[in-house]
């Protein structure tokens, strides 16, 4: 008997013989979440403002106030610029 | 906590780092993932993990019993436990409101006092899903197609396995159980195949399925009154590619992960709106579901080896069932009885459907296809409307010609075509894909799912509903 879709068997053949080393695997998703997290960064951001899922936005906001005293006292404008970019997308 | 948000991307990928770097040390690597299951499925609601922790206790126990005692009597007395403990809980969670307002409803009938208490019950994420799974275990064991589990531990990590613990597939015991008992790395992950799912699943959810059901279906099935045929229609076209999309992405999102994880859990769809007969697309559809239907009740009825009256009757109590299993109400029922009678028809007509509509090609195929995907449609209707009254209104309105329509047409068409065309890449369509991404430098591979992340993430609205299935 054959449980599944017709083509599963050979999916599970497949397995076995398809796909990239483990390690090699392990260093694309490493890239991919480096790459994804750099593309993203204002997307994330928005995610965590805007939507209403609690934890993570707790966490943020939580986060918020000493992250806005470092905006406030800190000399490099560029940590400035995105702290605050930060703050105005929680807002 | 649901796939496509950023929660569950920082808990996959704990859980993923901390699975291949622990899974040499099997006792630690099991209570590792039982406890990122368990904390997945708690998410939610975290009063509901003493029932997931009872049933994974309550089944083990009684297959344990079942291989110890000899006594075919006994045997069977562990096994009705079983079935009776996983259909009471099921009963009383999901349909007690349900036959309550029924006994109400006919004691008001026919003038019977009736003072059934009537309770405010939560219904448990998944319980669907994992009482389908606990009862294909008890009766594997009993039927000796499995052992037992050696231990509590693995049937617990099988029946709570988070990728597919809330929205299926069902997959059986003796697929995935062993998998996670004696857990055997793959030399070789399918990374083609894992990203063409996620990545895949993620523009079926949060593109088309999300698209489809802010724009047309929401606004049509809540006010159907005020819409004519066209944007009726367009609804139920829209709801058709809405719940394919939506469910097929959960699926293929929860293989894609075990594959990452180096687990194998077997496929759901397979490309079902290409179907040429209803027995066809049953074969395409929710195949976890329809092969457990078949194996643990039609089958069990007497199957087709029984006179043309028994056929059409275990048919149609398959169905049936399998339409009450979505949802305690009777829209869900006729649902699956309008199936029942779609196969039971085509039974009649045609013998043996699928085989004789595998045959047909080009046009007359084309034309099959459109009439199952149509007959199915229909039957949409009921699934998605909340009552009888507004299921009608929807019928009615398919008449209404004259009314003008209000939703953009061609974009809609369009936003259905691809979710209909996103069926290519069910089952082995896109293996040629698998291979040409594995064979990519790691950096193109990491760069390019990254850059269709992005893309899929600006395509999509705004937040992210939660599944349809998960309510079932």
């Amino acid at each position: 008997m054959k449980p599944y879709g017709s083509d599963d068997i050979g999916l599970k053949r497949r397995e076995t013989n398809a796909g990239v080393p483990r390690r090699r695997a392990a260093v694309a998703i490493a890239i991919f979440c480096i790459f994804a997290a750099l593309m993203n960064g204002v997307s994330i951001r928005d995610s965590v403002a805007l939507k209403p899922y609690g934890t993570v936005r707790r966490a943020w906001l939580f986060a918020a106030e000493p992250l806005a005293t470092i905006a406030e006292r800190t000399r490099l404008p560029w940590l400035r610029q995105t702290l605050e970019q930060c703050f105005h997308n929680t807002d | 906590m649901i796939f496509p948000t950023l929660e569950f991307a920082l808990f996959f990928l704990v859980v993923l780092s901390s699975h291949w770097l622990l899974y040499r040390f099997a006792g630690i690597w099991k209570w590792l993932l039982l406890g990122a299951s368990y904390f997945f499925y708690g998410y939610w609601d975290w009063r509901f993990l003493g029932l997931l922790a009872a049933s994974s206790i309550l089944n083990h126990a009684c297959a344990r019993s079942m291989q110890r005692f000899d006594g075919a009597r006994l045997r069977k007395l562990f096994l009705v436990l079983a079935v009776a403990f996983n259909l009471g809980t099921i009963a009383f969670f999901k349909y007690y409101g349900f036959f309550v307002e029924q006994a109400y409803a006919l004691a008001f009938r026919f003038g019977i006092p009736c003072s059934l208490p009537l309770l405010d019950i939560v219904l448990p994420v998944g319980i669907s899903f994992f009482t389908f799974q606990a009862l294909s275990y008890v009766i594997d064991v009993y039927r000796g197609v499995m052992p037992p589990t050696r231990h509590m531990l693995d049937f617990a990590l099988y029946l709570s396995f988070f990728p597919q613990l809330v929205a299926g597939p069902i997959v059986r015991a003796r697929d995935l159980a062993p998998q996670l008992a004696a857990f055997r790395p793959p030399e070789r992950i399918d990374l083609g195949r894992a990203t063409f799912l996620i990545l895949g699943g993620l523009f079926k959810k949060t593109v088309i399925a999300n698209y489809l059901s802010q724009t047309v279906v929401d606004p049509v099935f809540a006010y159907p009154e005020a819409y004519g045929a066209i944007d009726t229609l367009l609804a139920v076209y829209g709801y058709a590619v809405q719940i394919y999309c939506d469910f097929s992405a959960y699926s293929d999102m929860a293989i894609g992960f075990c594959l990452l994880l180096g687990i194998h859990i077997p496929i759901n769809f397979d490309a079902p709106y290409s179907a040429t007969s209803i027995q066809d697309f049953w074969r395409r559809w929710h195949i976890s579901l329809s092969t457990f239907l078949r194996d643990y009740l039609y089958i069990p009825l007497g199957g087709s080896r029984v006179g043309a009256a028994g056929v059409y009757r275990n048919l149609m109590l398959t169905f049936l069932l399998g339409g009450l299993w979505h949802g305690a109400a009777w829209t869900f029922i006729v649902w699956g009885a309008l199936h029942g009678v779609y196969l039971c028809i085509e039974r009649a007509v045609a013998g043996r459907p699928a085989k004789r509509a595998a045959t047909l090609t080009g046009w007359r195929r084309f034309g099959r296809q459109c009439l199952v995907f149509h007959l199915v449609g229909l039957s949409w209707i009921f699934f998605r409307s909340q009552t009888f009254a507004e299921a009608g209104v929807m019928l009615r309105n398919l008449a209404r010609w004259r009314v003008t329509p209000e939703f953009p047409g061609t974009t809609l068409l369009l936003a259905i075509v691809a979710g209909l065309a996103s069926q290519c890449l069910d089952n082995r369509r896109q293996v040629r894909g698998w291979d040409a991404f594995n064979r990519l430098p790691v950096i193109a591979q990491g760069l390019l799912a990254a850059m269709v992340l992005v893309v899929i993430l600006a395509m999509g609205p705004r937040g992210v509903a939660p599944f349809i299935y998960f309510q079932f």
